[in-house]
């Protein structure tokens, strides 16, 4: 995937100004998005939710300072930096700007390098703060899976423990027998997940060999054999001679993969169905690649795949691709994917080959 | 129709006793604009293959007088057939066979019974590189 272009909106009434500062900002691989009063600045910040806002103080209808002011006290966009222009170079305008928020500030007629270098640091700072936000998230997402996955555990056990007491105490053509079924087949379902959970967290990598990743992928295949072969799907391998090793736990390794290959064999409905695995060499590192000529995952999803719970399946706690991303992880690898809808999807997964 | 096969067509090699199975695989193909070679069984199809030199080819793993595992392992251990591709044909009950198939040095599988509907587009993507490649020019 292509780096995304960083977004800013230019706001001033002069005409020129914006020109300039549009023609400028392009040249240096920015999107911009431009508005020439306040009340449109306030509009275009909905529909084009800039990465940046360069803002003109002296503005018609609404001026700078309270279009400040107003995406300031709006919890969604507080967060949006925000860089005042004026002419006015007077230290209480700085002053005024900054108290109610604005992130930096400008005097006009102001050096294009100087702007250029603030841009650059708000966007930094933006981009920092967003990774800080996303790592918490996962952190604080993570310990509630934790928690809940152990006060789930207990009750799960009761209720499955008891359905299958009465399962056993009931005559043999009892009505009621296909209901306790169906509620030891559900526990048994969420049993897993929380299974999985737990072994999310906890796992890590304590058995370390030389893998050869040419076994890992046959062994792989010959788990998914027999569900490959009903649904008509060919295999397709391109493994290269005799590989380097990489260092790793296999069995995890192997299940890795074999999520991956999960996840292709449920997206392939329709034809036509191949699914392709290779392997090679370069960089100091093995690459293996998983592809599948299934449904595709939409450019806005794509990046939500690996978050826990993240799912396009109408069954299946969606943890699937979590683990294999977490165990490529702790292998020291890194796992990437491109996907376009209606053709497939190809997941890369790279994995440092071990040093003699 | 295959643009590519039309102008430039590749050879493709079927190995079969079944006489039925082999005539199905032949016609879809040639059907899609390919030239079909055809064996009968292990020797003859070791024969062909370096005779004709196909671009693909499709080898069932029960088979007289050489098994598909120990043509793929005397083709593929020549120079020459690094570069082509062999896909075993294998019965959907046998288990364990596209294993080793796999690690007899075949490129891939395709089940049987084969689907007439998806084999052209499976076939085109063992003749070529890339994943991407089997949707190119499928769309009629």
């Amino acid at each position: 995937m292509t780096e995304k272009k960083s977004k800013i909106l230019i706001v001033d009434d002069a005409i020129d100004t914006v020109e300039l500062l549009r023609k400028r900002f392009h040249s240096e691989g920015y999107d911009t998005a431009e508005a020439y009063d306040g009340e449109e600045a306030l509009k275009r910040v909905d529909e084009y939710s800039p990465d940046l806002i360069v803002l003109d103080v002296m503005m018609p209808k609404i001026d700078g300072y309270e279009v400040c002011r107003r995406l300031k006290t709006d919890e969604n966009k507080k967060y949006v930096p925000i860089l005042m222009l004026t002419a006015k170079g007077g230290i209480e305008s700085k002053v005024k700007g900054l108290e109610i928020g604005a992130d930096d500030y400008l005097a006009k007629p102001f050096d294009y390098k100087e702007l250029s270098a603030r841009v650059k640091s708000l966007l930094t700072i933006k981009a920092s703060r967003e990774k800080l936000v996303e790592e918490e998230k996962s952190v604080a997402m993570e310990k509630m899976m934790d928690e809940v996955a152990h006060e789930v555990r207990n009750p799960l056990v009761s209720i499955g423990g008891f359905a299958k007491r009465v399962y056993d105490r009931l005559p043999e053509n009892d009505p009621n027998k296909k209901y306790l079924e169906m509620i030891m087949d559900e526990v048994s379902k969420l049993e897993n997940m929380v299974k999985l959970l737990i072994e999310l967290k906890t796992m890590a990598v304590c058995y370390s060999e030389c893998a050869d990743v040419n076994d890992i992928i046959i062994e792989v295949l010959s788990i998914h054999e027999e569900e490959l072969a009903d649904k008509g799907i060919a295999v397709k391998t391109e493994l290269m001679d005799s590989p380097p090793c990489i260092s790793g736990d296999k069995e995890q390794l192997k299940a890795a993969i074999s999520n991956l290959v999960k996840n292709s064999i449920e997206a392939m409905l329709q034809s036509p169905k191949m699914l392709r695995i290779t392997t090679s060499a370069g960089d100091g590192r093995m690459v293996i690649e998983v592809s599948d000529t299934g449904k595709g995952i939409p450019k806005d999803k794509l990046k939500n795949i690996f978050h826990p719970f993240y799912t396009s399946k109408i069954y299946g706690p969606g943890l699937g691709l979590t683990f294999t991303l977490k165990i490529i992880q702790q292998h020291g690898g890194s796992i990437s994917v491109e996907s376009e809808p209606g053709k497939g999807t190809m997941f890369t997964i790279r994995l440092p080959i071990r040093k003699t | 129709m295959e643009e590519v096969a039309k102008s430039f067509p590749k050879k493709i090699l079927v190995v079969d006793d079944n006489q039925d199975s082999r005539e199905l695989v032949v016609k879809v193909l040639k059907n899609k604009g390919y030239e079909m070679i055809e064996a009968v069984d292990g020797e003859e199809a070791v024969e062909k293959a370096v005779a004709e030199m196909p671009d693909l080819i499709l080898l069932d793993i029960s088979i007289p007088k050489l098994n598909g595992y120990e043509v793929a392992r005397i083709l593929k251990g020549k120079e020459e057939f690094k570069g082509i591709p062999i896909v075993a044909l294998t019965a959907h009950a046998m288990k364990g066979d596209r294993m080793k198939a796999l690690e007899a040095g075949c490129e891939g599988y395709i089940s049987k019974p084969i689907n007439v509907r998806e084999l052209p587009a499976q076939v085109k993507s063992f003749l070529k590189g890339r994943w991407e490649s089997i949707h190119d020019g499928e769309k009629e």
